[in-house]
């Protein structure tokens, strides 16, 4: 009977654990995926700087696929193949904007250390933009973006997944939505996640 | 044996194999030792013990062969696995397959499918979330198509004017 007692006790125990351990998998999951980018050490950031700040992953992904398919369905498609969407937007001052600048230069060079391909690296006169893939097997794994605006705002964006840059961009511009509009709106009130 | 008498040849007689063997406490083989100094009888009995032991010693090494040795070992190791806990009873592996069964079919469970507790309001927020990262996406390969063009347009241009200013400011360069 006690062996009974015990080996229902650890059933229930287990049952009870398997749900959380079950989203820190999924979570420790994609962060070994080779498309994900680790930009929680971005250090010279304040957390009130925080502009913009979007956290997708892959359930919740799952089910905004599922729910716009008749809605957009080029845009559901899109979703479907991706397992993480991240964008960190922070603002900036004038001052810090030249080690910025270096930072996401480090940053570059040690992602193509890592196996990435930068695709894009533009050192404008008031800004800078860095977009690299992470290409595995033939076909992305990965997506990363960072934008430097001198006079106002540094943003690092990581796409996980199957993603077609191109669709990206295509799709984002028939939104129609002026993300600096949207960084105004939230940061004039609090927190990031308040988006338009 | 009481420490305080002295021993009695009886008792001589049952400590002389561990006396001889060295295994006896360094009091009570020195009581031994003069018992048997003092009574011939003892004398004799541990000689003769001595000389069993020289004897045995002296005897060469025979190796047993297996014939002898496989069946000892065998009935060794039965007797070995008797002595072990018994197996868990049936009910008792059924229950321990079911928690594993439970426990695998949960954990190789697929990570990603849609979750069925997700709000309409957290969809709406994820879906505004969604669509103003590719409009940031957007933003950024937007600017970089148009600085990239700027590049372009002021390098290959521009160059072809200032080449043309500069041979009329500088016609002596033109001539070889």
């Amino acid at each position: 009977m006690k062996r009974w007692t015990a080996t229902l006790l650890s059933l229930f125990v287990v049952i009870l654990a398997v749900p959380a351990a079950g989203a820190q998998k999924a979570r420790e999951e994609i962060e070994h995926l080779p498309g994900y980018v680790d930009f929680t050490g971005l250090r010279f950031f304040e957390e009130e700087d925080l502009a913009i700040e979007v956290n997708l992953h892959g359930s919740l992904l799952g089910i905004l696929s599922q729910s716009l398919r008749e809605e957009d369905r080029e845009f559901s498609e899109l979703l479907a193949k991706l397992r993480s969407v991240r964008v960190n937007v922070f603002k900036l001052d004038a001052d810090e904007a030249s080690a910025v600048r270096d930072e996401t230069r480090n940053i570059t060079r040690a992602l193509v250390k890592e196996g990435w391909q930068a695709v894009v690296r533009i050192r404008g006169e008031e800004e800078s933009i860095q977009i690299l893939l992470r290409e595995v097997e033939g076909r992305i794994a990965g997506l990363v973006a960072m934008f430097v605006d001198d006079a106002e705002s540094v943003g690092f964006i990581n796409i996980v997944g199957e993603v077609d840059p191109g669709q990206v961009a295509r799709l984002g511009r028939a939104l129609d939505i002026d993300v600096l509009e949207a960084m105004d709106q939230t940061t004039g009130e609090e927190g990031a996640s308040d988006l338009p | 044996v009481k420490r305080s008498q002295p021993l009695t040849c009886a008792e001589v007689h049952a400590l002389l194999e561990p006396w001889m063997d060295g295994e006896l406490e360094a009091q009570a083989a020195r009581r031994v030792h003069l018992h048997v100094e003092s009574c011939p009888g003892c004398a004799d009995e541990a000689d003769a013990a001595r000389r069993v032991r020289e004897g045995l010693g002296a005897l060469p090494l025979l190796a047993c062969p297996d014939s002898v040795v496989q069946p000892v070992l065998r009935q060794a190791r039965r007797r070995l696995l008797r002595g072990l806990p018994r197996p868990a009873s049936t009910a008792l592996l059924a229950a321990a397959a079911t928690l594993l069964l439970v426990v695998g079919a949960l954990f190789l469970m697929p990570t990603s499918p849609p979750r069925p507790d997700a709000s309409p309001q957290e969809l709406a927020q994820a879906e505004q979330d969604a669509r103003l990262a590719m409009a940031y996406f957007a933003e950024i390969s937007r600017r970089a198509s148009l600085t990239l063009r700027d590049e372009v347009i002021a390098r290959h241009v521009s160059e072809v004017p200032m080449a043309t200013l500069d041979a009329l400011r500088n016609p002596a360069e033109e001539t070889p």
